[in-house]
């Protein structure tokens, strides 16, 4: 097409002609862009109760669940293969309905603890339809697990939770059961000497649980 | 006409080059998250030593060396005669005894005579060298050579153990031998007895054992149980490593918290 415009601009022939079509070109652009205009006279017309308009937000809490130590108290001296349970309650005190909703965590004190993805701690996370039971941590609603097996490793980049739609609605609570798992190891220690792996390490674990807003609506009303 | 389309044409170029160029930022989404205060998140450590008390903590092999000469026992023959230049002789019991021990008694064993093979099933012991004269009915012999050493190893780490490796090296050659041994009960240290079932963990006559698992529970930091190196000559040494695998700590747990 540029090329169709340039040869036909070689044709026209005389500069007065050139000139004015650069001219025309220049009037016509000009006019298509330009949305001035000039009015001699007004009106207007201006509703006379003020329309309300307010943007919702997104707000998320957790917090142990039931007498659990949750997020916020420590886990100390796990040997391989333990496992150490915790339960969260996760609110979703927003306005607007979620998206989705990921974890992640990250460690002020990396170690092979969180460095590691195969020695290195594991979770499952899990969701039941109500509370769970105190002590035994039994789910007497509908469980289901929102986060398989995961190395922490992997949550140093935000995960989805595949949580039940409920929990993703505004005012949704969401009970969230947390397994944190040391691996199997293949540490010996001969005659005391601590060897080079996941014995004696500390991680300092903070879990971030993060919405998106629901998908933007276009609403005539 | 021709100018007409020519006009056209530049009227739409000329809006082209006057129309904005750049893309409009897209409008962001609302974010929320929970953030968790930190989680403190800490591993178990494991591990055992041997050494002369329940206080040892030294993280090396431990040497069982000057070992004293205070224990000999005596077993009798089984209610039958051992005859001449016989091997083996039928023992009621096999109970204290290891290869390598002195045997005496009043006739048919030569001074200096070793047992160089225990079968504690049929209660059958294999001496070296041969009866020098038959042996009568349920007549007392004397196993002596009996040198030994306490020792204990004790889990000086954090977690629970249920069992440990336990390996030795030893400056004997066979017949001689130096044999670990572990006490049902309490062991009376002046005599060498123990108030239940002996068992010998391992029997090494040179060199270097493979590490052989003890069981019995050891308390995480405190845990402790005392063993006996047990040799049939003087002058004898055994060193003694321990070694803990994930196999021998504790059953894993699953905590809710």
């Amino acid at each position: 097409m540029k090329l169709g415009y340039l040869s036909t601009l070689k044709t026209v022939g005389t500069l007065t002609t050139k000139i004015a079509i650069v001219a025309a070109a220049s009037i016509g652009g000009a006019s298509l862009v330009s949305s001035s205009v000039f009015a001699a006279l007004t009106a207007s017309a201006t509703n006379t109760t003020a329309t309300a308009v307010s943007s919702g937000y997104m707000s998320l809490t957790q917090a142990p669940g039931g007498a659990s130590g949750g997020f916020t108290t420590a886990i100390t001296a796990m040997a391989p293969l333990d496992s150490v349970v915790r339960l969260v309650t996760l609110t979703n005190a927003s306005t607007l309905n979620a998206a989705s909703m990921t974890v992640a965590v990250s460690d002020a004190t990396p170690t092979v603890l969180t460095t590691n993805g195969t020695t290195g701690l594991q979770t499952t996370i899990q969701q039941c339809s109500v509370a769970y039971t105190a002590v035994t941590y039994a789910c007497s609603g509908s469980e289901t697990t929102v986060r398989a097996a995961s190395s922490l490793l992997s949550l140093a980049t935000p995960q989805a939770l595949t949580l039940i739609p409920a929990s993703l609605l505004a005012g949704g609570v969401t009970y969230l059961k947390v397994t944190i798992s040391l691996p199997d190891s293949t540490d010996n220690t001969l005659n005391g000497v601590i060897p080079a792996g996941i014995q004696n390490k500390s991680a300092a674990l903070t879990w971030t649980i993060a919405a998106t807003q629901r998908t933007a609506t276009t609403t005539n009303s | 006409m021709k100018k007409i389309k020519l006009a056209l044409i530049a009227a739409v170029v000329g809006a082209m080059s006057l129309a904005p160029t750049q893309l409009l930022p897209a409008a962001a989404a609302i974010l929320g998250s929970a953030v968790s205060p930190s989680q403190s998140v800490s591993t178990g450590n494991y591990g055992a030593v041997a050494g002369a008390s329940s206080a040892a903590t030294a993280t090396s092999a431990f040497v069982v060396d000057t070992m004293v000469s205070s224990c000999s026992f005596n077993q009798s023959t089984v209610n039958s005669n051992t005859p001449n230049n016989s091997s083996t002789i039928s023992l009621v019991a096999v109970t204290n005894l290891a290869v390598g021990m002195i045997i005496s008694t009043t006739t048919g064993i030569a001074a200096g005579t070793k047992v160089t093979a225990i079968n504690t099933g049929t209660r059958v012991i294999t001496i070296t060298p041969n009866t020098t004269a038959q042996i009568g009915k349920s007549v007392a012999l004397t196993f002596s050579g009996c040198y030994q050493k306490y020792f204990n190893v004790n889990n000086i780490r954090s977690i629970a153990l249920s069992s440990f490796q336990i390996q030795q090296t030893v400056n004997t050659t066979a017949p001689d031998s130096v044999t670990l041994q572990s006490c049902a009960g309490t062991w009376t240290e002046a005599t060498g007895a123990c108030t239940g079932a002996i068992t010998n963990i391992v029997v090494t006559n040179s060199g270097t054992s493979a590490f052989t698992t003890v069981t019995g529970a050891l308390a995480a930091t405190t845990g402790t149980v005392r063993l006996r190196a047990l040799s049939n000559t003087s002058g004898r040494t055994s060193t003694i490593s321990i070694n803990i695998a994930r196999v021998n700590l504790r059953a894993a747990i699953t905590t809710n918290s």
